[in-house]
């Protein structure tokens, strides 16, 4: 890819060594560029995604990350589904996921569902793996999402966007936008729907028979969020006063796993979040308040037949209120002093048939981070304290987390430059994990936190010759786990967790992109990863962690010219295991997509695009593995899927509108 | 060009990736008239478990040496014997809910068939059931009758025909109950009997457990038989002097409410053998060395709030009570007797940690342990051929 990419570079008309003369006014103007380069001269291992023209047309931001290298999905089913991100390896409550700088992972839960945020109102996803950026705190063992909703840039804007397609879905979104003097103002809303009945290969509980497709049943869903934002802003990417509120709504089937799909369940989620920034902008430190609150109401209905131990009317909620202070020079990125000091409080409440119950987190988190850069050399060192006091029934317990970070950058010549950083990280359990639901789950007031070391080492190659440009980033990273908690089963009907063990995970991956000329990119992501357990004298000694594919691979090429734009992507990974001792595992399979767009209207202020997108081109709806029964050995048909029982879909077709203005 | 598109037309139409076959169905029949007999026990099957999958292996208590075998089970999968057919009925949401045979008589058992356990008529809404069978018994030697826990029935299944041909229903005898729960089944002389937990949803139990009592072709019931405790649980054992043993686990988050009975087939009398208030523990699982002493798996109450709860394997009778085995966590498999030694499932710590089938004498003394592969824990106990 590099060598193609340089042949390509070397034949280009363009000027050898000339800097593209816009490039600095469109950093300074775009906010996403603007991101990327300030976040891609730092040591972090960070990918940052531009979600603002294809994310409108998507059911899930999942979609739209799942290309970055070391990143891996798990799907319950369609894109409406719960989605959790694996990354470099780590599961779902390792990764942090945070919207506008707020973390969204809560006390009371092991992860973050990604497709609870509306893709229509993102403008970029940032995406660190490994260490993390030390706003979002020090519980990213595996890495951080942050996600960004859309800013104002231009005078006025309007955005609409209209789309259907295979097993029912159809998307709206809306956004409006403008500015008048200081204030600029966004309003945007967005709908999802699916009736999610696509079909799946079905064996009728006898994997070893053959089966028939028949459809998903009870896997509807529907979706509406709406974000508000005033700003009081001199320049659309200086800080400024900002108050915004995002309310999402959700409500779907809970069909269950296949083949026991069950009518009646239903599950609807609400989150409202409002945040306020006040920044005191010196001449050399911007220094922002921030408060934020927070609601995630969940409620569960089973209104036909009860399966055994099945709650009825389940219903928890959980209140997060924070407010803190955040420190840095200039603007974000630049060299100097970081601080940060968030104070959080975490309200969770239960009510089930097994009985109410409700537990706090307090959490003062305070952290330091100092960026300097010598010549060619980019130095960072940071240290964040997380104080926390957790609280049931009367009873509290304490803990502190410390997590260190180093890195650095030297730039060898101006297209070279190697990056390392070395971090801990640490995640205190969940309040779930620690005082149990009352339910099927025990607490285990004993656990203490998982944590992590990590080292990562990358080098990075960029080069632009006119409108042409190649980036490769190569990393190595290992990283050492402790303290891992897991469930065992501790009666008929209880799990309760426990700390189990240390892991060793070790990667490399390779993120390539070319561009040539204006119309032409094509990116290739790997990622390699190696894990073992570290159990000594039990048989998972050395064995792989579940949900990690040993090889990912993302190919990516898109294409625009005049009023045309279209793009292929092909998505694999090898098999992976559903569990520690590594007997039970889901085979390896590729996913082809392809998407086309046409501009119907072109005019300096507005735009038109039809745009027509095949998720699963190919069609692949079944996977294959051999299975040794008794004597004799077996291929056994399995329902495509990311785990146990949640089979995904086949080949979806979606045509969607989209009408952007901006003057 | 136009080749192109046609080849791209039939990729789009036909698909990609494994055609949907399974694995090849060998012939129920097989096994059809070879269901009564009683082939001699030499070996002991161990599942073992995960709670997402699981593994399968053999001891041998001669040579004590141990044998993986390949048996597709489960993350909840157990054993049963029927003649010369080793029945696997799987209750897993996600692996596979059927009864799977194997001929036990070749030196590995050989698959032999498939089948699900419910009928196309009892999908609810379309929907198939989850029928978590859990126990099977051999009607004639060609029929099977399956314990369906989660549908409050049984089904009856031709090897025959290789088919599920008619079910019983016993939704009659639930009481107070969401559901009757049949648990064991058992043939006690020309009869066979299910034992009924009657829980409500919650797995808590409604009224005392019962016992229905069938002909041999399960075509009408004979009689009931109501026990002085509730929730009878985990298998029918017999005692040397003909009467049929059943424990009773009562509330799990109560103790003092369940024991060890002793039912005589002839008079229906019941016989309290053991209760929980003397033993101090809930009581789901034992078996007899012999009219003496008995092995007893013993669990913790379940408290609901992050206490502990876990397992003692002792055995009492005799001389005073010994303990075998004591450990924080839940032991799935019930303690087994062959060999004239008492077989134990050791659930090891957390995750699967010294994880063991261990084997001791009628006075206790530990003879041998099997470690778990794969960390699973020991699910369940079968002797087989």
């Amino acid at each position: 890819m590099v060598c193609l990419g340089l042949a390509l570079l070397t034949a280009s008309r363009a000027r050898r060594g000339a800097a593209d003369p816009v490039e600095g006014a469109v950093v300074r103007a775009d906010p996403v560029a603007r991101a990327r380069a300030a976040l891609t001269r730092g040591s972090r291992a960070v990918t940052v995604i531009d979600l603002r023209d294809d994310a409108r047309f998507r059911d899930s931001v999942a979609q739209s990350i799942e290309q970055s290298p070391g990143v891996s999905l798990r799907s319950l089913g369609d894109p409406f589904a719960a989605t959790s991100v694996t990354l470099r390896g780590a599961t779902g409550a390792h990764v942090v996921v945070a919207l506008d700088g707020v973390v969204l992972n809560d006390a009371a839960s092991d992860g973050v569902d990604l497709n609870l945020v509306a893709p229509a109102l993102l403008e970029r996803a940032t995406l660190y793996r490994g260490a993390a950026p030390l706003h979002l705190g020090g519980g990213s063992l595996g890495g951080a999402i942050e996600l960004h909703t859309r800013s104002v840039t231009a005078p006025s804007v309007a955005q609409v966007s209209l789309g259907f397609g295979a097993f029912g879905t159809r998307r709206a979104a809306a956004t409006v936008a403008g500015r008048s003097g200081p204030w600029r103002a966004l309003a945007a809303l967005g709908y999802r729907h699916t009736d999610g009945d696509f079909s799946f290969y079905d064996t009728d509980a006898t994997p070893d028979r053959a089966g028939q497709f028949r459809p998903r049943r009870n896997n509807r869903a529907d979706a509406v969020d709406l974000l508000a934002r005033l700003c009081h802003q001199r320049a659309a990417l200086r800080p400024g006063a900002c108050l915004t509120a995002l309310v999402s709504g959700r409500a779907r089937g809970v069909p269950g796993v296949v083949p026991f799909e069950s009518e009646g369940p239903f599950f609807t989620q609400s989150r409202a979040l409002v945040r306020a920034e006040l920044p005191l902008v010196s001449r050399r430190y911007t220094v922002a308040a921030f408060g934020t609150a927070m609601r995630r109401a969940d409620r569960f209905v089973n209104d036909g037949p009860v399966p055994l131990g099945y709650g009825t009317g389940d219903r928890s909620e959980t209140l997060v209120g924070e407010l803190g202070l955040r420190a840095h020079p200039g603007v974000e990125g630049r060299d100097g002093l970081h601080a940060m000091l968030r104070a959080r409080h975490e309200t969770f409440r239960s009510l089930s048939r097994g009985g109410d119950g409700e537990a706090s987190r307090s959490a003062l988190f305070a952290g330091l981070e100092a960026h300097h850069t010598f010549a060619r050399l980019h130095l960072d060192a940071g240290l964040g304290l997380d104080a926390l006091v957790d609280a049931r029934d009367g009873l509290a317990q304490r803990r502190a987390l410390l997590s260190p970070r180093l890195g650095a950058r030297v730039v060898l010549t101006p297209a070279l430059s190697l990056r390392a950083t070395l971090s801990r990280a640490a995640r205190a359990p969940s309040l779930g994990e620690l005082y149990g639901d009352r339910g099927s789950l025990q607490g285990n007031p004993a656990l203490v936190p998982e944590s992590a070391y990590q080292a990562d080492l990358g080098a990075v190659f960029e080069a632009r010759r006119g409108r042409s440009r190649v980036f490769t980033e190569v990393a190595l990273w290992g990283r050492r786990a402790d303290d891992l908690i897991a469930l065992a089963q501790t009666s008929r009907a209880t799990l309760r967790p426990f700390n189990t063990g240390a892991a060793w995970l070790a990667g490399v991956e390779l993120d390539a992109r070319l561009q040539i000329l204006d119309y032409l990119e094509i990116s290739v992501s790997y990622a390699l990863t190696e894990s073992a357990q570290i159990a000594p004298g039990s048989a998972l000694d050395g064995r792989a962690l579940p949900f990690t594919p040993r090889h990912d691979v993302g190919l990516r090429a898109s294409y625009q010219r005049a009023r045309w734009r279209a793009g292929a992507e092909l998505s694999g990974r090898s098999a992976v295991w559903l569990e520690r001792a590594n007997v039970a595992s889901v085979p390896g399979r590729a996913l082809v997509g392809a998407h086309v767009m046409v501009a119907l209207v072109r005019r300096p202020t507005q735009r038109v695009w039809l745009r027509a997108e095949v998720n699963n081109l190919l069609n692949l709806r079944t996977l294959s593995e051999d299975v040794t029964l008794g004597d004799r050995v077996f291929t056994r048909v399995v329902a495509l899927q990311d785990s146990f029982g949640y089979p995904l879909p086949g080949r979806s077709v979606s045509l969607s509108l989209s009408w952007d203005y901006e003057s | 060009m136009r080749a192109a598109a046609l080849a791209i037309v039939s990729l789009l139409s036909l698909g990609c990736g494994g055609s949907p076959a399974g694995v090849e169905a060998t012939d129920c029949a097989a096994l059809a008239g070879r269901l009564l007999g009683a082939p001699e026990r030499r070996r002991l099957l161990v599942i073992g478990s995960n709670f997402t999958t699981g593994v399968a292996f053999r001891i041998d208590p001669a040579t004590m040496q141990t044998e993986p075998l390949s048996l597709g089970v489960t993350g909840d999968t157990v054993a049963r014997m029927a003649g010369d057919a080793l029945v696997l009925l799987h209750r897993s949401q996600t692996q596979g809910d059927n009864l799977t045979l194997f001929d036990a008589r070749p030196v590995r058992p050989r698959y032999v068939c498939q089948l699900a356990l419910s009928r196309d008529d009892e999908r609810v809404r379309g929907l198939r059931p989850w029928v978590n069978a859990h126990d099977v018994v051999a009607l004639d030697a060609s029929t099977l009758a399956v314990a369906r826990y989660n549908l409050g029935s049984l089904a009856v299944i031709d090897l025959q025909r290789g088919a599920l041909t008619r079910t019983v229903d016993l939704t009659a005898f639930q009481g107070r109950a969401a559901l009757p729960y049949p648990d064991a089944m058992a043939r006690v002389g020309d009869e066979i009997w299910v034992s009924l937990q009657r829980l409500d949803d919650l797995v808590h139990p409604t009224q005392p457990g019962l016992i229905v009592r069938f002909d041999a072709a399960l075509t009408r019931v004979v009689g009931t038989l109501a026990l002085p405790y509730a929730n009878p649980y985990g298998p029918f054992r017999r005692l040397d002097d003909g009467r049929v043993a059943l424990a009773t686990l009562g509330d799990y988050s109560v103790i003092g409410d369940g024991g060890l009975l002793a039912i005589d087939p002839q008079s229906q009398t019941v016989t309290v053998l053991r209760d929980e208030a003397a033993l101090g523990s809930n009581l789901d699982g034992f078996v007899f060395f012999d009219a003496e002493r008995v092995l007893l798996k013993r669990a913790g109450a379940r408290d609901g709030g992050g206490g502990e709860v876990g397992v003692r394997f002792t055995i009492e009778g005799g001389d005073a009570p010994r303990e075998l085995v004591q450990r924080a966590l839940w032991a799935p498999a019930f303690p087994e007797v062959m060999g004239a030694l008492g077989w134990v499932g050791d659930p090891g710590r957390a995750l699967g940690d010294d994880a063991a089938v261990r084997a001791f004498t009628r006075d206790g003394d530990a003879i041998a342990a099997f470690t778990m592969p794969d960390a699973m824990r020991p699910y369940d106990l079968l002797p087989v051929p």
